[in-house]
């Protein structure tokens, strides 16, 4: 018991979604499809209590073989044959009209077992099958004496009298009748908690969504409910909810540079503010995973920053090794434990399992600074644009929350010309600092530049400067020098066109 | 481990140990066995498991008498029918055994040549641990 009046459940990730528990002795109605985990839930919760709150409790089954039972809850390690030894649970097999005719019955020997074995949980395995009881031959009422409905409410009055949390499972159908009962139990019952399992571009996703509970708030919305080998179930809040906790938002002055190279600190007005998130926006190839590399290690080397490294692109040993043959090691830093990687696949990617993931490496090691390479990947991955759209609000706000420094690398696919930072959607009014990285061509090769387009609060150069990818990562050329005997950028306009013209003084003066 | 093929049980001696000797009597036992704990009336038992009531009743009965289940007090004709494992360590050896058996054909086809069936007619057979002759 969580005080309060509340009941834990104990399924990790579900309490936080219901802001703590839900309210003792409320009835929970868990409904769903088949195979969307409604009797794993229940089994759970009772093994949760006995297990992690000392609540014994009991599991109702009419069609789940009690054996079978027990066999599955052991994959996760649940040893529920033991827990019946000891008198803390008890799984009763009946038949619905058997729990019809208990419930209603002054001397119910399920109500009995339960008061001697002190139980505070039970969990009724399918209650839509009473509502083919005692009716089988006539056509089911909806309302009144002998419908399910009235049942339903003998069920819930004798569970509350003997004081118990219940969760009764539920199976959602197609056809009209599934879906009249099923609304009458919604009705009826404090908390309606639905499980779905639906195919999503040829993959199976499970999700959880609060439908209603009464004396509490709880996180709307649809999130992610895992089935996680050998421990259970898992929800994982979905990532575009606000967050929960108070949306006070920390600020710094403190400015700091972002890969300790003075030209580009000049440009940026001195570095940038702490807890502020940049774009870096570039074609392929223009160095974006370079300045992430550096970026970080500017942060664990010179500033005592933990730094994390997200991709969906790159496997870590890879951006290791990339990352050597400019002379930057990495891996000294993640040796450290100063610098960490975090891999994710993008096939496959459940964007709620992963912003939970992020959230826990950041938490576990203190992350400060952070790169996002790329956002590029998440686009493609998520094949929504929405839940793309949710994700990078929720790290920004969650990196703001931290005062973390973050950096999100996007690869704009447009080569010739700039119509817009991130064709996905409008970025420039969520992100602190736009850094813009270019190919020019001049005479017949191409030349990279760096543009600062935004950096909030500090009074940054619009100046585009030349850089070269070398050993220690990017360098910035000094305003007028040239490569390779070529003209600086300076004696161009419309660098950022991509189809630059000489200035005639420029000209002139060669 | 050698693995124990089912002709090397000595079943009779088994069943004679644990007291059972009708048909039904297993059935209802494996039964019970599989659900530990059976909320229900007799007859819902007999219906599970393909019996007659009338052939039902007195092998839960006997079952009771042997130690096997427990059955608790009736309360408008429905019953906590609970199995019971042996306390003795020479019966619950024995049960395990002959419960092993009911896992396979072979298994339960050794079972069946040494059950005696009760004198009632058999319902048309839908479930039960030894729904296969």
């Amino acid at each position: 018991m969580a005080g309060n009046g509340v009941i834990k459940t104990g399924i990790a990730g579900l309490d936080r979604i219901l802001m703590g528990g839900i309210p003792k002795t409320n009835v929970i109605l868990v409904e769903g499809t088949t195979g969307s985990g409604k009797t794993l839930l229940g089994a759970e919760f009772i093994y949760r209590g006995i297990t992690e709150f000392n609540e014994p409790g009991i599991i109702v089954v009419f069609e789940v073989s009690p054996d079978k039972l027990i066999r599955d809850a052991a994959t996760f390690g649940w040893d529920l044959a033991a827990l019946q030894e000891q008198k803390k649970l008890q799984i009763v097999f009946t038949t619905p009209q058997v729990l019809d005719q208990e419930l209603r019955s002054a001397d119910s020997l399920l109500l009995e077992t339960a008061g001697e074995m002190g139980a505070q949980r039970i969990f009724i395995d399918g209650i839509g099958l009473l509502s083919q009881i005692s009716h089988a031959a006539a056509a089911l009422p909806a309302i009144g004496p002998g419908s399910y409905r009235d049942t339903l409410q003998q069920l819930i009055e004798g569970l509350n009298r003997e004081r118990l949390t219940a969760m009764l499972s539920h199976e959602l159908g197609d056809c009209a009748e599934p879906q009249a009962t099923s609304e009458a139990a919604e009705f009826l019952v404090d908390t309606v908690i639905r499980v779905r399992r639906s195919l999503y571009n040829r993959r199976i996703h499970r999700s959880i969504e609060i439908v209603k509970s009464r004396g509490q708030d709880y996180d709307p919305g649809e999130h992610t409910l895992s089935i996680v080998n050998g421990k259970g179930l898992e929800v994982f809040r979905r990532v575009q909810a606000p967050l929960p906790f108070s949306m006070d938002q920390p600020t710094s002055m403190a400015k700091r540079s972002v890969i300790g190279v003075d030209a580009l600190d000049a440009l940026l007005g001195g570095g940038i503010f702490d807890g502020s998130t940049t774009m870096v926006v570039g074609l392929s190839g223009v160095g974006k995973t370079v300045l992430g590399t550096q970026i970080l290690r500017e942060g664990a080397m010179k500033q005592n920053k933990r730094g994390l490294l997200i991709s969906l692109d790159e496997h870590p040993a890879q951006i290791v090794r990339n990352a050597e043959t400019l002379g930057l090691d990495l891996q000294v830093q993640i040796d450290e434990g100063t610098i960490h990687v975090l891999f994710d696949s993008p096939q496959e990617l459940n964007i709620d399992l992963h912003f939970a993931k992020i959230v826990q490496t950041i938490e576990k090691y203190d992350i400060q600074r952070m790169v996002i390479d790329g956002m590029t990947s998440y686009s493609t991955a998520l094949q929504d644009q929405a839940v793309y759209r949710d994700f990078f609000h929720a790290m920004v706000a969650y990196s703001k929350h931290r005062l973390m420094t973050t950096f999100f690398s996007y690869e704009n696919p447009e080569f010739l010309g700039l119509s817009t930072f991130m064709p996905d959607f409008p970025v420039s009014s969520i992100v602190d600092n736009i850094i813009l990285l270019s190919l020019v061509e001049i005479k017949s090769s191409l030349r990279r530049c760096l543009t600062v387009v935004k950096a909030r609060g500090c009074p940054h150069q619009f100046d585009s400067r030349e850089y070269v990818i070398g050993q220690g990562g990017i360098t910035l050329l000094p305003f007028d020098e040239t490569v390779a005997k070529a003209l600086p950028l300076a004696s161009y306009n419309s660098i950022l066109s991509r189809a630059p013209s000489r200035l005639a003084s420029a000209t002139d003066s060669r | 481990m050698a693995i124990e093929e089912p002709q090397d049980v000595p079943v009779l001696e088994r069943l004679q140990v644990l007291g059972v000797e009708l048909l039904t009597e297993w059935d209802a036992l494996v039964f019970l066995h599989r659900h530990a704990a059976s909320l229900c009336t007799a007859a819902q038992i007999a219906q599970l498991i393909g019996y007659d009531r009338a052939e039902i009743g007195p092998a839960l009965h006997r079952l009771e008498a042997l130690g096997l289940i427990r059955r608790s007090r009736v309360s408008q004709g429905i019953r906590f029918y609970r199995f019971s494992e042996p306390a003795e360590a020479s019966r619950h050896g024995c049960l395990r055994e002959l419960m092993n058996l009911t896992y396979d054909r072979a298994g339960r086809l050794l079972l069946l040549k040494h059950l005696k069936r009760s004198g009632l007619a058999p319902r048309r057979r839908r479930h039960g641990g030894l729904r296969l002759a």
